[in-house]
C-alpha cells in the first residue's frame, strides 16, 4: 500500500487533494495529513512515504522549506514531491522544478491534472 | 503599476467562474446586484447586511498590491462546503469547516488572478486568508466589486481594492 503525505494548512484543500489522488489512481493508498511543513516532516521521520503532496504557502514551515529539507536529506531525498499551489508563476514553477519537485500543479486542481503529475509514479509501478 | 478597472473585472469574472466550476461543481455567472442584498443603510448609502455573511480576505503582494474579499451568505457557504467536501447535505457543516472552505476558494481565486495581473518574468505573493464577518465594501475608485449568482439562487461578491486601481 502506498503511503502518501498531504501537507496543506487548509483541511478542505487536503481532502480535495486526497479525492483527486484517489480518482487519479491511488484509491488504495494510506493518506496522512499535515497542516504545515513541520508536521509533514514529523510524519516522514516516523516512517518514509512513497509520495509527498504539499501546498506552498503554509504557516510555520512553507512548501519550499519542506521540499528543500526532503531533497537535502540522505534518508528522504528519493521521495517524490508534488507541489500544489495557487501562487505559481512560471518563474516559481521553474525554481521548484530545479529543486527537484516531481511536478507543480496549479490550483484549482482537478483529477486529470493530478493524474498527469503522478503518471511517472504509476508507470514505474507497472 | 496601475490596473484598469474594466480589465480587472474580466479577470475577476474568469477566476471566480473557473474556481467554482472546478472545485464546487456549481454554475456561477456574473450577475447584477440584487436590491435585497443592500438591506442596510450607513451614511446615506445602502450597504449589504453584515449579519449572516461569511467573509474571507487576503492580500496579493509584490509587484501588484491588492486586497481581495470573498463574501457570501451562510446558506451558500454551507452548500459550497458540502460540495467541496462531499458531505451529507442534510447536516449543516461545522463553522470551522465552512470558514476553511471559503478561505481555500479565495486562495485559489487569488492565485488565478495574480497570474493574470503579474507582468511576465515576475513572481507574486499571496497571504494566508483571514476569515471575518465583515460586510462587503461598495464600489469606488479604489474598489471593484464583482457580483455573481450560483445555481440561480445565491448572490455573492468578490471585492478587490488597492492603490493599483
Amino acid at each position: 500500500m502506498k503511503r502518501i503525505v498531504i501537507a496543506d494548512d487548509s483541511g478542505t484543500a487536503r481532502l480535495f487533494i486526497k479525492r483527486c489522488l484517489e480518482i487519479a489512481g491511488f484509491e488504495d493508498a494510506e493518506f496522512l495529513e499535515a497542516a504545515n511543513g513541520r508536521e509533514a516532516l514529523e510524519l516522514l521521520k516516523e516512517q518514509p512515504a512513497d509520495l509527498v503532496v504539499t501546498d506552498l504557502i503554509m504557516p510555520e514551515m512553507n512548501g519550499v522549506s519542506l521540499l528543500r529539507r526532503i531533497k537535502s536529506s540522505p534518508r528522504m531525498h528519493e521521495i517524490p514531491v508534488i507541489v500544489v499551489t495557487s501562487a505559481a508563476s512560471p518563474q516559481k514553477i521553474e525554481e521548484l522544478k530545479n529543486m527537484q519537485a516531481l511536478a507543480v500543479v496549479s490550483k484549482p486542481i482537478s483529477p486529470p491534472e493530478v493524474a498527469e503529475a503522478i503518471e511517472p509514479l504509476i508507470s514505474e509501478e507497472e | 503599476m496601475k490596473i484598469e478597472a474594466r480589465k480587472l473585472k474580466g479577470i475577476i469574472d474568469e477566476a471566480v467562474t473557473t474556481t467554482f466550476s472546478t472545485m464546487v461543481f456549481a454554475d456561477v455567472f456574473p450577475a447584477d446586484p440584487d436590491p435585497e442584498y443592500f438591506s442596510q443603510t450607513a451614511g446615506g448609502a445602502k450597504i449589504p447586511e453584515k449579519k449572516g455573511l461569511v467573509s474571507a480576505s487576503l492580500d496579493i503582494t509584490n509587484p501588484v498590491y491588492l486586497t481581495l474579499q470573498l463574501i457570501m451568505r451562510q446558506p451558500m457557504a454551507a452548500q459550497v462546503t458540502d460540495n467541496l467536501l462531499g458531505l451529507d447535505e442534510e447536516a449543516d457543516p461545522p463553522p470551522e469547516k465552512i470558514r476553511d472552505a471559503v478561505g481555500e476558494l479565495l486562495n485559489t481565486i487569488a492565485g488565478m488572478m495574480a497570474k493574470h495581473l503579474t507582468p511576465e518574468g515576475e513572481t507574486f505573493e499571496i497571504s494566508l486568508p483571514v476569515l471575518s464577518e465583515a460586510a462587503p465594501p461598495l464600489e469606488d475608485d479604489k474598489t471593484v466589486v464583482g457580483y455573481f449568482m450560483m445555481d440561480d439562487t445565491h448572490l455573492f461578491t468578490l471585492a478587490v481594492r488597492g492603490d493599483a486601481l
